[in-house]
């Protein structure tokens, strides 16, 4: 296998790096896993079955889901190492949401969900592109688990922070979660999670620092869609 | 079902694309083919590792070169990237994406003309890669009229061009930028290059914007001020491996070896695989005299040089230099002789293992050996043409200890005069003459035959601008003829009949000597920017007179 196997004879390699490298090691076996289901798709027996077609479907999304989970764990144990260093760039955000709207929409084929990109011309910003989508992804999965139809992605300008949103068409947070300012541990943000995806997308916003100001996330109901309203402040 | 507003990159046709796959699994490597002929792709080639990779990209154009960060044994795909790089074997138009399983765990901070245009995290779908790939061609076409004209290494015009796509920016601002402060870092307006680098940090505090203008105030002289860069982005971001390599190279130029030797063995630690930094390392200890550590700097550059092109006779002298001086005369004999196997007795090889020799044996008190030894490295050193500086220090030593003070005398003074403006060059010489106890000697000889050197130069400026610009050509002519090494005075030589021609119109004799002048500054450094400048130069007149190369 890949480099990252931890060898037999490095006798002194702590638990840290041998969890690390597992993590690692289990994004590999997951991304060929996910090339397998991918391969599946195209084969002539399930293109034209839409029951199989369906439940590649599914089983691609739940993939998906832990490669995303896996991502955010690597990333919370490399912050809490203090190894993690940001990596920002300049980036289109219209295309980061672009790229997530095309990516989910190869994993919902069998959910009568629409989603898509609202204003997001000529924004451009500084970030890490992979924690930003990371942060957005988990925020789309989690508005997939309870939208009635419709998911937006946008993007706008706000007190000088670059401000992304995704927002649906469900009955909204429960009021006691926004009473809490959406940091309730035991917040059902995930689909059926812990609080992991919440924590991960407020641990890597406030990683972003420029000029004194840090970014942050919102939970709200105050969307066009009348749903839930997710927000990533980036300075 | 899912509905999204326009595609904003233009769509590309990937079936006139060759792509290259690399990839150490087999499993991948497939899968990845599958995913790209999703897209259209239909001439796809595919490495294993990187000796694979580089062999298929010597024999055919690539477009767009997927390549995962680890490659099993042999280099991973940030050292095949920088190789490709260096060795120029990727032009600016190529599309070169990593593939990692995770951006940070890989992520060595290294320069960024040596980052690739993008990274793929693992696991992607076949529409993000399409996403990627279209964004990156679009890019590329964007910046391509930039890159042609850098191709012809008209750095110039390339700004100017910069400057004009920078009224529109877009998406692109950023890499318009970048591309901007690296040509005039290349051109040598290192103000301006300051300048460019300053707008980007008010935008954004990024290291290598942070990089550039270290680099640019470092080439100003203003060495202060760019160690205080180097050393923020050191702290700021520890695997930014580059600005180790400068941050010791400022501290050098500030007169500190031992901070220089600090910051190095600091980052040998982190990277020890790194040959020319190892090399550095071992030649900074050998300066503050703390032999142990350059003996374990130089081992390292053979130890990990033996299978690469980039080791050198000169690696095998720097190891045996440290034995004899620790007085360990066996094993410095016995490096030389490891030296002459590994280069199968080349002239370059027996030459500097017979220097090395004659002062070995004269050490360990076997004068016969000693005599036989340096007779050889004599009339070798008359025959050998091509001579880097380390064997003609060493054979100046070796000159003096046998007693044969005018030899060594008339090479040191030629030493200095093809590198008057060589710091390093210089300090080595001054070094060397401190250890055998002549140091007012050597820095007498040192300044006296630098400013001959300068001396002469002045008197040329001095013709041209008095008008004689003729007699300031013939005077510099005579110099380039002499100092034929001396890259300083060749280009000025070029300099002046460029001058000189473009008032008085073209003369093929003249224009023929400026190109060998250009091409013989060219072998020793490519990169040499008033070598850049002036070919510039060369095309714009050849162009303006309509004389075809």
């Amino acid at each position: 296998m890949k480099e990252s196997t931890i060898r037999g004879e490095d006798a002194d390699v702590d638990f840290a790096t041998i969890f690390a490298a597992n993590i690692h090691e289990i994004k590999n076996l997951l991304f060929l896993h996910f090339n397998a289901i991918e391969g599946a798709c195209n084969e002539s027996w399930a293109r034209d079955n839409p029951a199989a077609t369906a439940s590649l479907s599914r089983i691609k999304y739940g993939s998906a889901k832990i490669g995303q989970r896996l991502a955010h764990v690597l990333a919370l144990y490399r912050i809490a190492q203090g190894r993690y260093e940001l990596d920002v760039d300049y980036h289109d955000a219209c295309e980061v949401l672009r790229e997530i709207v095309v990516e989910t929409h190869s994993l919902i084929d069998d959910r009568s969900i629409g989603i898509s990109v609202g204003s997001c011309e000529d924004l451009y910003g500084f970030f890490d592109r992979e924690m930003v989508r990371g942060i957005l992804v988990n925020a789309v999965h989690n508005s997939l688990h309870y939208a009635k139809g419709k998911i937006l992605l946008s993007v706008a300008l706000e007190d000088g922070f670059l401000r992304f949103r995704v927002e649906d068409d469900s009955q909204g947070y429960p009021s006691e979660i926004l009473e809490n300012g959406g940091r309730s541990a035991k917040l059902d943000l995930c689909g059926g999670g812990t609080g992991l995806g919440l924590y991960f997308s407020e641990t890597v916003a406030a990683l972003h620092r420029n000029q004194g100001k840090v970014g942050f996330t919102r939970l709200s109901n105050d969307g066009s869609m009348h749903g839930a309203v997710f927000s990533l402040y980036l300075p | 079902m899912a509905v999204f507003s326009g595609q904003k990159n233009t769509p590309v046709d990937f079936k006139d694309k060759t792509f290259l796959v690399i990839d150490d699994i087999i499993g991948v490597r497939s899968s990845m083919r599958i995913t790209i002929s999703t897209l259209g792709g239909v001439k796809i080639d595919m490495a294993a590792n990187a000796a694979d990779a580089i062999n298929k990209i010597e024999h055919r154009t690539y477009d767009i070169i997927l390549c995962d960060y680890f490659l099993g044994e042999g280099k991973d795909g940030q050292q095949l990237l920088e190789e490709l790089k260096r060795r120029r074997m990727i032009k600016s138009a190529t599309i070169f994406m990593m593939v990692t399983a995770e951006r940070s765990y890989e992520k060595v901070v290294s320069a960024v003309e040596l980052a690739p245009d993008d990274y793929l995290i693992k696991p992607f779908s076949g529409e993000v890669l399409r996403l990627r790939l279209e964004r990156l061609v679009n890019k590329k076409t964007f910046l391509a009229p930039i890159f042609d004209l850098m191709e012809g290494q008209e750095f110039r015009k390339s700004v100017q061009v910069c400057d004009q796509r920078l009224q529109a920016p877009g998406p692109y601002l950023l890499d318009l930028l970048r591309l901007k402060g690296e040509l005039l870092l290349l051109v040598s307006d290192f103000a301006s290059a300051c300048e460019v680098y300053k707008h980007i940090l008010t935008l954004r505090e990024i290291p290598w914007a942070r990089m550039g203008l270290a680099k640019a105030q470092y080439f100003q002289e203003n060495f202060e001020a760019a160690a205080e860069g180097f050393q923020q982005i050191v702290a700021e971001h520890p695997n930014y491996m580059s600005a180790y390599d400068w941050l010791a190279k400022t501290h050098s130029a500030l007169g500190d070896e031992a901070a220089a030797q600090r910051v190095l063995m600091e980052v040998v630690a982190k990277s020890p695989r790194m040959l020319q930094r190892q090399k550095d390392l071992g030649e900074t200890a050998y300066h503050n005299e703390d032999l142990e550590t350059a003996q374990e700097a130089f081992e390292s550059v053979l130890e990990f040089g033996k299978f690469s092109s980039f080791a050198e006779p000169e690696d095998y002298a720097n190891l045996s230099r440290v034995f004899l001086d620790k007085g360990e005369y066996t094993q410095a004999l016995s490096v030389m002789g490891n030296a002459r196997k590994a280069f199968e007795n080349s002239d370059e090889v027996m030459l500097h293992a017979a220097v090395m020799d004659s002062m070995i044996h004269d050490k360990a008190g076997d004068k016969a050996a000693a005599e036989q030894a340096f007779s050889e490295a004599q009339k070798l050193f008359e025959t050998v043409a091509e001579k880097p500086e380390s064997i003609a220090l060493d054979m100046v030593r070796a000159c003096y200890q046998h007693g044969d003070k005018a030899m060594g005398e008339k090479i040191a003074q030629n030493l200095v005069k093809n590198n008057h403006d060589n710091a390093a060059v210089l300090k080595r010489t001054e070094q060397m003459f401190q250890r055998m106890g002549l140091h007012d000697q050597g820095k007498e000889l040192i300044h006296a035959s630098s400013r001959e050197v300068i001396a002469l130069n002045n008197r040329a400026v001095k013709l041209a601008q008095a008008g004689d610009l003729k007699g300031s050509v013939e005077l510099l002519m005579q110099a380039a003829e002499q100092l034929g090494n001396n890259n300083v005075v060749v280009l000025n030589a070029a300099h002046a009949i460029l001058t000189y021609l473009g008032q008085t119109g073209w003369d093929e004799e003249l224009a023929l000597a400026v190109r060998g002048y250009l091409d013989s500054v060219k072998q020793r450094d490519p990169e040499h920017k008033k070598y850049l400048m002036l070919s510039t130069v060369y095309k714009d007149l050849s162009a303006k007179f309509g004389v075809n190369k």
